[in-house]
């Protein structure tokens, strides 16, 4: 046979396969650990906090729903019993800064939130003070 | 967990993906050094022939001459599946070909769908992410819903299409295994294990993005950690993650042995991979017993009363000319 279907196959297993390995070894950030996160103020979040690491963004939405659908402005959390403002910038109360504490998780992951194409973060509100 | 985290999450994805590896390249090897012995490509067009006949620009990929067109037609044939396209069934009693084209749409949308899926889990070996994924994962995931509590919390944020659509399409070739006659008595159980394989891992998939959510920045440590062949010593993930990656394991130890080698059988399928100038080049079947031939001297010099009574009688005797 000839050896064109080889090389084409070849070419194809490894690029698809290897890339992920050559791509990493490229950017120099093969096998990064979850960063660090900034230490959030206050001594709970939300909801329990491994709760919230897979569920705040069902919570988010849901506080969406919330406010826009229903008109309720306090959330009681379940696990604390504590009232919260249901607003998306509640969040930045605590966790000060959206670069050192979302957005590192999210890059890592590869979730891109548009939440921040209209919503508010700290940045943007220190850069127009 | 720890004793059985480090088998699941560390030891059998490795070995498996040991096996794939090596396995995958031996069989191309293998197959890249099977003997052809005839030209033997299927074509469903009219073949470059006369000049006179009349040849569509269809028929030049259908009835592939050059190896440009050949390879248009392999294209086509993997990102289009063009002679599944052109699947017929005869119905007996009025003797007419009736085209099915259900099995094309759902083993096009299936292996689109994987291919989409796959692209987009490349989120947790690519660090940092591409643009390109990111952009295929917001367009798959442009159904951005939210779904209420039902009796119990369903996980959705955005609804990724092509997961779904890879369910209903593994669904239905199953169905038509299980459920036509025809298909049912063709089946073996080796099409079987390909298909509930791959079911298991869409499943338990789909579970963790829509029902019960996993922690996914551990799970991409975790991936980053057996890319750079530095894995943690015992993962402690959930549980269903767990079993989604022993799936995709045993799925990836069983492709170099099973029919999920068509991905790459199909570049050395001869039917598929020649083009069909018969005609024109002569196709070398290397079985043929070495001839050894008579040259123009010796077959003179052996009939040499003959050839001398042909040209006393006026015929011109010289040897053939070469072409
Ligand atoms: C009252 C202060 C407070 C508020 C408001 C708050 N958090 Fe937290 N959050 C915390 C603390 C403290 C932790 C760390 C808890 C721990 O590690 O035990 C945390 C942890 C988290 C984590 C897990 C981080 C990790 O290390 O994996 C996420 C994700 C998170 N918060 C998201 C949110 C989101 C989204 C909101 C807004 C809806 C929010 N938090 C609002 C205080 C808060
Ligand atoms: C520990 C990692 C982590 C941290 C910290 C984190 N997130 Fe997330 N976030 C995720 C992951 C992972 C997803 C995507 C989950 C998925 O794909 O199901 C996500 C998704 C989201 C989404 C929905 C994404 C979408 O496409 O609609 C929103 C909104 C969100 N996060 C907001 C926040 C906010 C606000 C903070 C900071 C207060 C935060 N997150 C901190 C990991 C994190
Ligand atoms: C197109 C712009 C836009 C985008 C994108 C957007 N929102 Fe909103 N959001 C709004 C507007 C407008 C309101 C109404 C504010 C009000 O009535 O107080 C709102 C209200 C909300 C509220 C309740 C009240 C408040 O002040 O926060 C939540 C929670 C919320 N959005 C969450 C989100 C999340 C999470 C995302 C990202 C997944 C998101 N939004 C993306 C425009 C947007």
């Amino acid at each position: 046979m000839s050896k064109t279907p080889l090389v084409a196959v070849l070419l194809i297993f490894i690029g698809f396969f290897f890339f992920p390995y050559f791509y990493s070894v490229a950017s120099g950030q093969l096998g990064k650990p979850v960063p660090e996160l900034e230490k959030p103020k206050g001594d709970h979040c939300i909801e329990d906090a491994k709760w919230m690491e897979e569920n705040h963004m069902v919570l988010l939405k849901e506080w969406r729903d919330h406010v826009i659908r229903q008109g309720i402005r306090t959330y009681i959390s379940d696990t604390y019993g504590t009232a919260y403002n249901i607003s998306t910038y509640t969040c930045f109360e605590c966790h000060t800064s959206k670069a050192n504490f979302c957005d590192k998780c999210h890059d890592y992951t590869g979730v891109k939130p548009n939440c921040w194409d209209c919503h508010v973060y700290p940045e943007l509100l220190e850069k127009y003070r | 967990m720890s004793v059985l985290g480090t088998i699941v999450g560390v030891v059998i994805p490795y070995i498996a993906g040991f096996i794939f590896v090596v396995g995958v390249i031996y069989r191309i090897f293998f197959w890249s050094r099977s003997v052809v012995p005839f030209k033997i490509p299927t074509t469903c067009g009219q073949q470059k022939s006369l000049p006179w006949l009349r040849r569509t620009w269809m028929d030049r990929f259908d009835s592939p001459y050059t190896n440009w067109e050949t390879a248009v037609r392999m294209l086509m044939e993997v990102f289009l599946f063009r002679s599944l396209w052109k699947n017929v069934r005869y119905e007996l009693p009025a003797q007419t070909a009736v085209s099915t084209k259900w099995l094309w749409l759902f083993a096009l949308t299936f292996h689109w769908s994987l291919l989409i899926v796959l692209i987009r889990h490349f989120r947790f070996f690519l660090e940092p992410v591409p643009d390109f994924v990111n952009i295929i994962q917001n367009l798959d995931g442009f159904l951005e819903v939210h779904i209420g509590w039902l009796w119990f919390q369903l996980h959705v944020v955005h609804i990724m299409i092509t997961g779904l659509t890879l369910l209903v399409a593994l669904l239905y070739l199953l169905y038509r295994r299980l459920f036509m006659p025809r298909e049912r008595s063709l089946s073996l159980p080796s099409d079987y294990v390909a298909l509930i394989l791959l079911l298991c891992v869409v499943i338990t998939g789909l579970l963790m993005r829509y029902v019960i959510s996993v922690d996914v920045a551990q799970v991409k440590e975790l991936a980053q950690g057996l890319l750079s062949f530095h894995p943690p010593a015992s993962p402690d993930l959930h549980w269903l993650f767990m079993l989604h990656l022993l799936f995709v394991s045993v799925l990836l130890a069983y492709f170099p042995f099973s029919k999920l080698m068509h991905s790459a059988g199909i570049f050395f399928s001869p039917t598929r991979n020649m083009p069909n100038n018969n005609r024109a080049v002569r196709h070398i079947n290397p079985w043929n017993y070495p001839v050894k031939g008579v040259d123009w001297d010796e077959f003179y010099e052996e009939f040499k009363e003959d050839m001398e009574e042909l040209e006393q009688m006026g015929y011109v005797v010289k040897p053939e000319e070469e072409v």
